[in-house]
């Protein structure tokens, strides 16, 4: 367990500038996820924390120590991997103690320390089973133990539950979440679901081109981004334009939406352009003839999609912006809301994002 | 592990002295054919391309290469068609004992030749069809039919079936898709299956030599009792002949049909 | 089947056709080639085995009613014959161990390969795969030649003071399989290589394993299914070969379809001859079947 820093690394992969002077602290016992589309260099920078590249500029320390030049089987560092990489020809028990047979441990202490590993990820039976005959959960539990077992300085996960179902990956994340949590490894978790970065971690990482773009707590990145880009990444979000306009104590925007919204936003002075978001689900949906208070937009009902939990409607105003809202389903049948009705939409000011002024 | 690593470097240099051992017969063969001494010498002492010229001096050469060549188009292209069918029905559709006949199909290869060769002398004497062309030609078809039979199965399995739909839900009937859409697809399992038949049967001495006899004789014959008879380099200029066309024609086939992914067994 | 059932259950709708219907396509794809194979493969073999069973000393016309295993009792009695099987089989071994030490780093460095260089590395495989083994064997005669390379290196290095005799022994026949056997030891361990994915180099090295003991715990086990189709093919060419013997060898290093051959062409012995060459089958099949077993056994692989 130690405190794991990336300073200014640079990788180039066949002529591509893959990680640009990227810097990044994980605190000792800290749990980061690498966020970002395909290809914006988070799985590159996952590698090059495993060793199995060398950057080609910057340095990776451990607990102060550089790595950047240690072989991977010198660096003590647990993987689990997107596929969980169990090699099929070894039992479980066999998987797990293969990272303590290279390290020399002796047999005995190495069963019980087994034994230990596979308790805690609740495979204490499966021990003399073979990968084959075990579920995709149960594989990585096991994929887990195995990284866990050699007591790892940092813990890499690529992609952690990508290959579960929906259902088992909701259960995983509580289970990996308590068992980071309680082992207090240095993890790093590479993802390109939100909703595992979003649960899983105590910081995001927002990786695009190869460049660190963003790096807060989930909550007040997904709340308060600092960037159109990270804000468009991160969740649905309909985003506005307008320019800001002096209103007394809160600023008053006028906005392509054919209204003048007000928002609580301070050091904006009047006169400039600003980009403004807000998440759908916090959108109020009412009906028409509801009281036009602060932050209303009329509009008419374009489409309503019923996803189970809730249900997306499509609303367009006389401007021709149109805006995602996310509601209730009950909600629709009770406010009378359908195809082609005129609804009237609260933006509460304090779900107002500024995420741009030019 | 890095490009430059100890591990990565002694297998590197491994592989390539297994490379050289792979590639120095041949090469010497060359040197060889072109050197002027009348007995196998290296180093060669004096150019000369007096034993190409020399070719001519293997009994009965043209007429063995005529006679193996076209044994040869006809085993592979009767193995290549009874193939097609086999490997049809080994790929896309259900029956019993599915694996037995298969590796029944492909069990010529793994027989000893010899024991094919006997097997099959005894059996054409029996029915009195012994030492003809076509006998010879129906050993060879037994000789190379898990070939085709192997790189079609292969391609039929990597080909997709849904494209066959597609065409069938597009209007076309059962034999137009499978002439417009799957077979097109089959064309590199095709080639291959065909191409190494062919060499196999071109090539082939231990079934042909229970076969032939008289008039009827092949390539890899005379010029195997050629070698057996005299000791001059003349058989190291048909070798370096022999290995420039073989080269070319599998560049040529890899480069048109990339034959050789085909024909990687991924176990 | 009346209308009023052919109503209830529609062809159409029925769970499965009659045995015939759900086979048909397949038989009628099949028939052909097992036609073929059934007339002028599995017969040919059934009656080289029949005559293996008959008696036939060579001097006159016997019983040929009554099978009996005469022809083994004699393949057994006979020291040429045996000895061959005993030959073929060490060769045999040999082949396969050399073949397999030389074949699996190139497969293997095949996978590191960059892409041009393993197109080329592939080409010279499937063109040493596909050239004549008369040809090649010829480059072995030329290369162990008494004036050759080798000698002439030997010789320059002051090893040796004369030329040696390398060819039509023992070892220029085992050179010759290995190098005959190689593209097909080369072809199937690769392609069970590219099947291993690379997330196992990499978890096996993350948890501490050198690149060597990686090769040995992790890739070596799990590429057993080519390492066995590979050998496997090698020992089965390498124990019925036939020209490589004749051609690099000496009638005191004869190989049993040699023997067998021998029987046949120059004695014209067809029951002796069929009964050495079943021997040489039947034992080339056990043991490819036992090494089989074992490899399943130990490996827990599917081969």
């Amino acid at each position: 367990m130690a405190r794991l820093e990336l300073d200014r690394v640079n990788v180039w992969l066949g002529g591509n500038h893959v990680l640009q002077d990227l810097s990044l602290t994980v605190e000792e016992g800290e749990c980061i996820a690498l966020l970002g589309p395909s290809g914006c260099g988070k799985t590159t920078t996952l590698r090059t924390v495993a060793g199995f590249i060398r950057p080609d500029g910057g340095d990776v320390r451990v607990g102060g120590a550089s790595i950047a030049r240690m072989a991977p089987n010198k660096r003590n560092v647990g993987i689990v991997f997107q596929d969980y990489a169990l090699f099929p020809h070894m039992t479980v028990a066999e998987n797990v103690a293969y990272g303590l047979e290279m390290r020399g441990v002796a047999k005995a202490e190495r069963e019980g320390r087994v034994a230990e590993a596979l308790d805690l990820v609740r495979l204490g039976d499966f021990g003399a089973r073979y990968p084959q005959q075990l579920s995709g959960g149960q594989k990585q539990r096991v994929a887990l133990a195995r990284a866990i077992v050699i007591r790892p300085d940092i813990l890499l996960l690529d992609e952690p539950l990508g290959a579960l179902d929906r259902k088992l990956r909701d259960a995983m994340q509580v289970e990996l979440k308590q068992l980071q949590r309680s082992l207090g490894i240095t993890t790093i978790i590479v993802t390109h679901d939100q909703e595992e970065a979003l649960s899983l971690s105590d910081r995001i990482a927002v990786m695009f081109d190869g460049r660190l773009h963003a790096l807060d707590a989930p909550d007040r990145l997904y709340e308060a981004p600092d960037s159109a880009r990270v804000m468009d990444f991160l969740g649905a979000v309909n985003t506005l334009s307008g320019t800001a306009e002096a209103a007394g104590d809160s600023i008053a925007i006028a906005c392509d939406c054919g209204t003048r919204l007000s928002a609580h936003i301070e050091g904006l002075r009047p006169g400039r352009a600003v980009t403004l978001g807000i998440r759908p689900e916090h959108i109020a949906l009412l009906p028409a003839d509801a009281e036009a208070g602060e932050n209303a937009v009329d509009a008419q009902v374009e489409e309503i999609v019923y996803k189970g939990a809730f249900a997306d409607v499509i609303a367009l105003t006389e401007t021709g912006r149109r805006f995602h809202v996310r509601t209730e389903p009950a909600r629709l049948a009770d406010s009378g809301v359908k195809r082609d009705a005129a609804v009237r939409l609260h933006l509460p000011s304090r779900h107002l994002i500024l995420v741009e002024a030019s | 592990m890095s490009e430059r690593s100890p591990f990565r470097i002694a297998l590197a240099a491994l592989a390539w002295v297994s490379m050289a051992f792979l590639v120095f017969p041949v090469i010497l063969t060359a040197v060889v054919s072109l050197n002027d001494s009348f007995f196998i010498e290296f180093p060669p002492k004096a150019l000369s391309f007096r034993w190409y010229e020399n070719l001519a001096a293997i009994h009965r050469i043209g007429e063995a290469t005529a006679i193996s060549f076209a044994i040869a188009v006809a085993a592979a292209g009767l193995a290549t068609v009874l193939a097609l069918g086999a490997a049809l029905a080994i790929a896309r559709h259900p029956f019993p004992a599915k694996p037995g006949i298969t590796a029944f199909l492909l069990s010529p290869v793994t027989l000893p030749m010899v024991a094919i060769g006997i097997a099959l002398v005894q059996f054409f004497i029996a029915i009195d069809a012994a030492f003809t062309w076509w006998s010879l030609a129906i050993g060879h078809v037994v000789l190379v039919i898990a070939y085709p039979v192997r790189t079609l199965v292969a391609s039929l399995t990597l080909s997709d079936t849904s494209l066959e739909d597609a065409a069938r839900s597009l209007g076309a009937s059962r034999w137009t898709a499978f002439r417009t859409v799957t077979l097109p697809q089959l064309k590199p399992g095709l080639v291959s299956g065909f191409l190494f038949a062919f060499l196999i049967s071109f090539d082939n001495y231990p079934i042909s030599v229970f076969l032939v006899r008289g008039d009827l004789t092949t390539m890899p014959i005379e010029v195997f009792n050629y070698i057996s008879n005299n000791f001059d380099p003349t058989p190291a200029a048909f070798s370096t002949v022999y290995i420039l066309v073989i080269s070319v024609v599998i560049a040529a086939a890899e480069y048109r049909y990339r034959i050789m992914s085909l024909s990687i067994p991924r176990s | 089947m009346t209308a009023t059932a052919s109503a209830v259950t529609p062809a159409a709708v029925r769970p499965r056709g009659g045995r015939w219907q759900r086979y048909a396509p397949a038989a009628l794809l099949l028939a052909p080639l097992m036609a073929f194979m059934l007339i002028f493969y599995l017969i040919p073999i059934g009656q080289m085995v029949g005559e293996s069973l008959t008696y036939w000393s060579g001097d006159a016309v016997e019983d040929k009613a009554t099978p009996t295993l005469y022809q083994y009792e004699k393949t057994l009695e006979s020291s040429r014959a045996t000895g061959s099987i005993v030959r073929t089989f060490r060769i045999s071994l040999l082949s396969v161990a050399i073949c397999f030490l030389l074949s699996y780093p190139i497969a293997l460095w095949l996978l590191f390969a960059g892409r041009k260089l393993r197109t080329g590395v592939l080409l010279v495989v499937f063109i040493s795969l596909a050239s004549s083994l008369i040809v090649r064997n010829y480059g072995w005669l030329v290369v162990l030649a008494d004036a050759g390379p080798v000698n002439n290196l030997l010789i320059a290095l002051g090893l040796i003071e004369f030329p040696l005799r390398l060819t039509y022994s023992e070892g220029a026949i085992v050179t010759a399989l290995v190098h005959y056997g190689m593209p097909f030891m080369i072809l199937p361990i690769y392609g069970s290589l590219l099947r291993i994915p690379s997330s196992f180099w990499e978890a096996s090295q993350s948890l501490g394993a050198t690149s060597m003991r990686t090769l040995w715990r992790v890739i070596l086990p799990l590429s057993m299914p080519g390492v066995f189709g590979g050998t496997m093919l090698v020992f089965a060419v390498s124990m019925s070969a036939f020209v490589t013997p004749l051609m690099l060898g000496s009638p005191s290093t004869a190989m049993v379809s040699q023997v067998a051959a021998e029987q046949l062409l120059v004695q014209l012995n067809f029951a002796w001859g069929s009964a050495i060459m079943t021997t040489l089958t039947v034992v080339t099949l056990a043991i490819v079947v036992l090494y089989a077993l074992a490899v399943r056994k130990v490996f827990r692989v599917d081969v």
